[in-house]
């Protein structure tokens, strides 16, 4: 079949070779590619600045960094690994995986699809070329919170850049979106009805919906902030009778569901990964279809917790509550039916299962410290510390970035046709793990201790405890650059993966295994009839 | 007044003097060490309470986890993989009893919430606290008493009410020792209330500010009822400052708005 498919692939010849062709591509294949390198550059960025961060915290007499400039470097770090490496990885393999999965020759929009990719260039530059401009980048955090953000005081350009790259970021976003529903919808091979639908495809139409609602209110309120600062008008200004929380009711209807659109196609991926190292079909198919819609209709009823400090009534804050935790009982059942899916298997520890499982462990602490911060009482007392930051980089990084390692380790073949060591993979898995576990463990200490969040300095009760995170971030660092050289080392050896690396077929079917490593550039040769 | 009171009110003030000495050095008093309030104490238990409940998910998980790594890894012996992939009766229960569970704990919170909300009836201070870029002005209406850039001083043991606004960007007031965190916005009042022990709290603004955000601390001092009066004798002289009202654009005084707030929540 690999011969056939390939001739047809030459059928097909590229108008363009080498820069111009990717430059130039609709390919959805090369689109992906594109956004996952893109991700893992500014993962760096991203990364550094973490650094950098952490580094200033060691000692709180240091101020390394000036007060202005750490306030810089901490927006800038959230947004560029929200925006520009978690939505970018996971639209990255979205873009990858869908069209194969449901035996598509393509995205239903292909220019379309190049467009919401290569929109993030100027948004990417205007964030970075921010930092040297008059004033430096925006300060107000990523949420950029009015008054902060509002002209007066930030009067630089640096949040007029950060809105504008924001906006940018969220029409690729709702355009990205549109294309992967219309594609999953209308685009399924013959014979693949909805409940045939591979998980990950079902978590990536959960998550496009989730982007097509949440994303416009998101530019709204950031066209309204705009509109604060430069048209005199008063959407948030209290002395023109506009009022600073409907920005931030309005931030967090997007916020939210912004958190379960950064880790919905993980949870789609590892339904694919530890059914397949465990040697057994999914547990649960329908429990974790119906969990993933739940969370997609429950995230959006949830946005005020972020604001149970804010002075929002009791009722608010009674329901709020109530339907935060509400969403933790699809996010259960999704973390048993994975472990059922293992159970009665023979599982295989591979790299990306290793991040699988450990994705399980950091997943659940973070869900848990996530429930705790839906009780009230217990918000009130660590709302805005570090716990808080503890909370959400569990899920994050122990939840997102963790199942961001596992889909890399396990598609790289079938993108790239090379496998990945699987010596330096354990490496890069037992560093990152501790080291994640390591930097955000004690901040949940720290943050019931009393330590503020977003602070460039503290007081010197705290200095132990940060000095002990500051240094775990070295085994971070040492993850990420052993992650990177391991695939720049894969990238130089021959094309050896076989199209079912991890016989996966002998399971259950799944036509992104079905084809070349790598697929051809018309995916399938014939497309392929689902029974 | 008499040679006697002024003794009085000076050893009480040397006495806080002291206190505060010794506190400042001490570290963050928080909630669940040393709870320095009835909010606090609430709080705190609330918090046990739901953790109690959210422990054994956290162990049912994790053993499971262990358990499927040890038991069910491939040792190379040829073991078939088991075939079953639905459990209908399994798969409602993981799902109705963490829901009756969630929905539970949430329950339970509601009336700690509700008294942390509306308890604190017939305060006998209130204190307007203004968040500024950076530092906190508290005023002290009933004393006409304005202060800045200080230790906030309150009498141990009685319901203090704290109505908290900004004059330029959200701040956050945050007392853990305490158990209180409320926002302060410009143009909105929110509100707060405790009945706290003697003691010295330390907190500081949880509200992204602007460039000194990590240095507008809070230092808070509950005094006993003497040297609270001796401290208000100490600082009654000082002039008064106007109505905070201009400030807010509300219309009609801080106090009609105030009292009109509390008719509502009351």
């Amino acid at each position: 079949m690999s011969t056939q498919v390939a001739t047809l692939g030459e059928a097909h010849p590229r108008q363009y070779h080498g820069l111009l062709d990717w430059l130039t591509t609709t390919d959805h294949k090369k689109i992906g590619i594109m956004y996952l390198v893109f991700a893992l550059i500014n993962g760096w960025f991203g990364g550094s600045l973490a650094g950098l961060i952490r580094l200033n915290l060691y000692n709180p007499d240091w101020h390394i960094i000036s007060p202005a400039l750490y306030n810089q470097l901490m927006t800038m770090h959230a947004t560029i690994m929200i925006f520009l490496v978690l939505m970018t990885s996971f639209a990255g393999l979205g873009n990858y995986l869908v069209p194969l999965m449901i035996g598509a020759r393509d995205m239903a929009f292909p220019k379309l699809n190049a467009f919401s990719f290569w929109i993030m260039i100027p948004a990417a530059l205007m964030l970075y070329g921010s930092f040297f401009i008059a004033g430096g980048a925006a300060q107000g955090g990523w949420w950029s919170y009015p008054p902060l953000s509002s002209l007066q005081y930030a009067p630089g350009h640096g949040e007029d850049l950060w809105i504008l790259a924001v906006i940018l970021l969220g029409i690729g976003s709702i355009m990205g979106a549109i294309n992967f529903l219309v594609t999953i919808i209308d685009m399924r091979a013959p014979g693949m009805s909805w409940t045939k639908l591979p998980l990950f495809v079902w978590s990536w139409l959960v998550t496009a919906w989730m982007l097509l609602l949440a994303l416009p209110v998101l530019s709204g309120a950031m066209i309204m902030l705009l509109s604060d600062r430069w048209l005199s008008t008063g959407f948030y200004r209290p002395a023109l009778g506009g009022d600073p929380l409907l920005y931030q009711h309005l931030f967090w209807f997007f916020g939210h569901p912004e958190v379960y659109i950064m880790i919905l196609p993980g949870f789609g991926m590892l339904s694919h990964i530890i059914p397949a190292m465990s040697r057994k079909k999914v547990f649960g198919y329908k429990g974790m279809m119906v969990a993933l819609w739940a969370i997609g209709v429950i995230g959006f009823m949830v946005w005020a917790h972020h604001m149970f400090t804010a002075g929002i009534s009791g009722a608010a804050r009674m329901w709020f509550s109530m339907a935060s935790m509400a969403i933790s009982v699809p996010t259960g059942v999704k973390i048993y039916s994975w472990l059922a899916s293992a159970w009665g298997g023979v599982i295989r520890f591979t790299t990306a299962m290793k991040f699988a499982l450990g994705f399980i462990f950091t997943f659940v602490i973070g869900g848990l410290s996530g429930l705790m911060l839906a009780v009230v009482p217990f918000d009130i007392q660590v709302h805005n510390t570090y716990f808080v930051v503890a909370h959400f980089h569990y899920v994050l990084v122990g939840g997102s970035v963790m199942t961001l390692f596992a889909g890399i380790y396990f598609w790289f073949p079938k993108i790239t046709g090379r496998m990945l060591s699987e010596k330096m993979g354990s490496w890069v898995f037992w560093l990152f793990f501790i080291g994640m576990n390591w930097v955000f463990m004690p901040m949940h200490l720290l943050g019931i201790d009393g330590m503020s969040r977003r602070v460039a300095t503290y007081r010197p009760e705290f200095k132990p405890m940060n000095q002990f995170i500051s240094e775990g971030f070295i085994f971070m660092l040492i993850a990420g650059l052993l992650f990177t050289y391991s695939i720049l080392k894969a990238l130089t050896q021959p094309k050896d993966a076989p199209d079912d690396p991890w016989d996966t077929q002998a399971i259950e079917r799944s036509l992104e295994w079905e084809t070349a490593s790598p697929p051809p550039a018309y995916n399938f040769a014939e497309i392929p009839q689902i029974r | 007044m008499n040679w006697a009171m002024i003794w009085l009110f000076q050893s009480a003030q040397q006495a806080m003097q002291a206190a505060a000495e010794q506190g400042a050095a001490a570290p963050t008093r928080n909630p669940f060490d040393a709870p320095g309030s009835n909010v606090a104490r609430l709080a705190a238990a609330e918090s046990w309470h739901a953790f109690l409940w959210v422990i054994p998910f956290i162990l049912i998980a994790f053993i499971l986890l262990v358990v499927v790594m040890v038991r069910f890894r491939d040792k190379g012996d040829g073991r078939q993989p088991a075939k079953f992939h639905e459990n209908n009766p399994l798969e409602f229960a993981w799902t109705v009893i963490p829901a009756i569970v969630v929905a539970l704990v949430a329950l339970h919170s509601y009336p700690v919430l509700h008294f942390m909300e509306y308890g604190g009836n017939n305060p006998a201070v209130n204190v307007e606290v203004i968040g500024h870029q950076w530092f906190w002005e508290y005023k002290y209406p009933q004393y006409g008493i304005d202060i800045s850039n200080d230790t906030l001083v309150l009498p141990a043991n009685q319901v203090v009410d704290l109505d908290l606004t900004s004059v330029d960007v959200i701040h956050g007031f945050y007392v853990p020792g305490l158990g209180i965190q409320e926002d302060a916005l410009p143009g909105r009042l929110t509100n707060q209330w405790f009945k706290a022990q003697a003691g010295y709290y330390k907190g500081q603004c949880t509200q992204l500010c602007g460039v000194n955000h990590g240095q507008m601390l809070i230092d808070v001092q509950v005094v006993p009822d003497n040297e609270f009066q001796a401290w208000l004798e100490a600082h009654r002289s000082q002039p008064a400052l106007p109505a905070p009202s201009a400030r807010l654009h509300l219309p009609g005084g801080f106090m009609q708005y105030r009292a009109a707030q509390k008719g509502i929540n009351q």
